[in-house]
């Protein structure tokens, strides 16, 4: 980062050779590189400036000083550096340097579901306490990440190390929590309460995610796989129960809420069968309705599930 | 809350007096050599954000004639202009009813901007104004330059130019912690205990976060609730002294 005073800062275009297009995501395109002076392989994600002519994206700011609080966890993704550049068209670019990794809980998922295997009870296990400890971090450091999904999980395979990426979503939050946009996180991970219209949520909303991708890495499947807000909503309803103001006190003065066809809550092992009975108690204090009833992420590491699991190298 | 004791904030924006005087002075011993070396100080900055120093012109000419040329600020000086920036960053934000925690942010960002550069460098009217905008966005208050620029009767161009030095100066560390929520419930409280609520004395959360006990250095060497706690126990002592005024006067 360029520093008062300083000479010659060197350019993303200097400082790396650019290997291979490895992704895209709102704001711009993700390449994997090689830096040049030391020959270490990283990943670039670049930032048109002046798009709408207002200058650094939101999210990419929020991203930037999220991870220079977070980076220093194993389990977030490291940020680098921010490095600036031009493309073709002499336009300002950023880049985002950091530390690169192989590929993500999607691909890995994808890679068991092609080959009909299916991801060993440890690694599940390990992988989960990972992810568990990760969002504990964020959550410890006042940051809600609101689009945990398989994609945005970063996976070393040879090592099995587990990082959360991509936290143009996430935001340092407040007390008391104020009211936050609903227009947020992947349809499939999102929490009900989110999809009901709620504007005053935390925490929870992770957890919910959470849950639902212990329950993918189990299936190999997604839990929830709606198409829209409302069929997202019924996927919910037909598995956990049409919620009412006895489990979830409140849901019905929701913005969103509207009479649902009633149906009554299914066990998880019906979606989860190949799930052992302390892995599906887990798995339903994730999904509970009420967000304040659900487990925190700092409880989840000390869950019972996760007892025969050597935890010194996590 | 998100951790201050675990933050960025803490960890490498608090300094000692001594540390923020010898800041101070390395920017400006910095901004004085330039102005030897090529006869003024304002750094270009280009749309794409990137710095450059004016061009050297030394001739014997400029030689001779340099004692009539423009003289450096001092410490002194400069710090004054930053604290006269800081009292029109919150007319900016009374202008445009932004909340408090805009107002705290952008009067952080700005400190700390001048930590690493000297007024002579950067405009100050053109870095808080970067600042408040930065800190519009950080806080999820977006406010388009463009808006804040008619707000003002400035050309929003200078805004973009130079927000990218500004995030560089603060190196991407955007998260900043300003105790002001909890001191305006206690300021609250203290009105009505002392005065009553339909006194004329209202203590003004603006001049505790701009002015304090040490306008220049408070937020930077003591941790934001200590900050409020020496400003607000400073406001409460006079008030206090107004009471017991009043009293005598009755």
């Amino acid at each position: 980062m360029e520093k008062p005073g300083g000479g010659g800062v060197l350019s993303a275009k200097e400082a790396f050779e650019k290997l291979e297009k490895v992704g895209e995501g709102t704001y711009g395109k993700v390449y994997r590189a090689r830096e040049k002076a030391t020959g270490k392989i990283v990943a670039l994600k670049k930032t048109r400036l002046h798009e709408d002519e207002e200058g650094v994206p939101p999210t990419t700011l929020r991203e930037v000083s999220i991870l220079r609080m977070l980076s220093r966890d194993p389990h977030v993704v490291r940020l680098m550096d921010v490095k600036q550049g031009q493309n073709k068209e002499g336009k300002t670019v950023l880049y985002l340097v950091f530390e690169y990794m192989d590929t993500d809980l999607k691909k890995f998922i994808r890679s068991f579901r092609q080959t009909g295997q299916t991801v060993p009870p440890q690694t599940i296990k390990s992988l989960m306490y990972q992810l568990c400890k990760g969002v504990a971090f964020c959550h410890g450091h006042g940051i809600l990440h609101r689009d945990l999904k398989p994609h945005n999980l970063l996976m070393d395979p040879k090592t099995m190390m587990l990082k959360i990426a991509d936290l143009g979503l996430a935001r340092a939050f407040t007390v008391p929590i104020k009211k936050y946009t609903h227009e947020i996180l992947t349809l499939w991970y999102r929490a009900p309460e989110v999809l009901l219209g709620a504007t005053h949520y935390s925490m929870a909303v992770d957890i919910w995610s959470v849950g639902c991708i212990f329950a993918e890495l189990v299936t190999k499947q997604a839990l929830f796989p709606g198409d829209s807000e409302l069929q997202q909503l019924l996927h919910i309803f037909r598995l956990l129960g049409t919620p009412n103001e006895d489990v979830w006190p409140g849901v019905s003065k929701l913005m969103n809420w509207h009479e649902y066809p009633q149906w009554n809550p299914q066990s998880l092992s019906t979606a989860v069968p190949s799930l052992d009975e302390l892995g599906l108690d887990l798995l339903s204090q994730m999904l509970k309705y009420e967000p304040s009833k659900r487990i925190s992420a700092k409880k989840a590491m000390e869950h019972a599930y996760f007892d025969d699991l050597d935890k010194r190298h996590l | 809350m998100a951790d201050f004791q675990t933050s960025t904030h803490r960890a490498k924006w608090i300094f000692s007096p001594q540390q923020l005087v010898e800041k101070y002075r390395a920017a400006n011993q910095r901004a004085k050599q330039i102005l030897e070396k090529c006869g003024a100080t304002l750094m270009e900055v280009d749309v794409n954000g990137s710095l450059s120093y004016p061009e050297p012109h030394m001739t014997a000419k400029d030689s001779a004639e340099k004692h009539y040329r423009t003289k450096p600020l001092s410490i002194e000086e400069e710090q004054c202009i930053k604290v006269f920036y800081e009292n029109k960053l919150q007319e900016v934000y009374n202008n445009f009813r932004f909340p408090h925690k805009i107002q705290a942010t952008a009067l952080i960002y700005f400190k700390r901007f001048y930590l690493q550069w000297s007024v002579m460098e950067h405009q100050p009217k053109h870095i808080m104004l970067t600042c408040v905008y930065a800190a519009c966005k950080i806080e999820e208050n977006h406010v388009s330059a463009e808006e804040l620029g008619k707000g003002i009767s400035q050309d929003h161009q200078m805004i973009l130019n130079n927000e990218m030095i500004v995030y560089q100066s603060l190196e991407f560390d955007l998260i900043v912690y300003a105790p002001y929520r909890s001191v305006e419930g206690f300021i609250n409280d203290v009105e009505v205990c002392l005065v009553g609520p339909d006194a004329a004395v209202k203590l003004c959360l603006g001049d505790l976060l701009v002015m304090g006990s040490n306008p220049e250095t408070a937020s930077l060497h003591m941790q934001g609730n200590s900050v409020m706690l020496v400003m607000t126990s400073l406001k409460c002592s006079r008030l206090c002294k107004r009471q017991q005024d009043l009293k005598l006067i009755k």
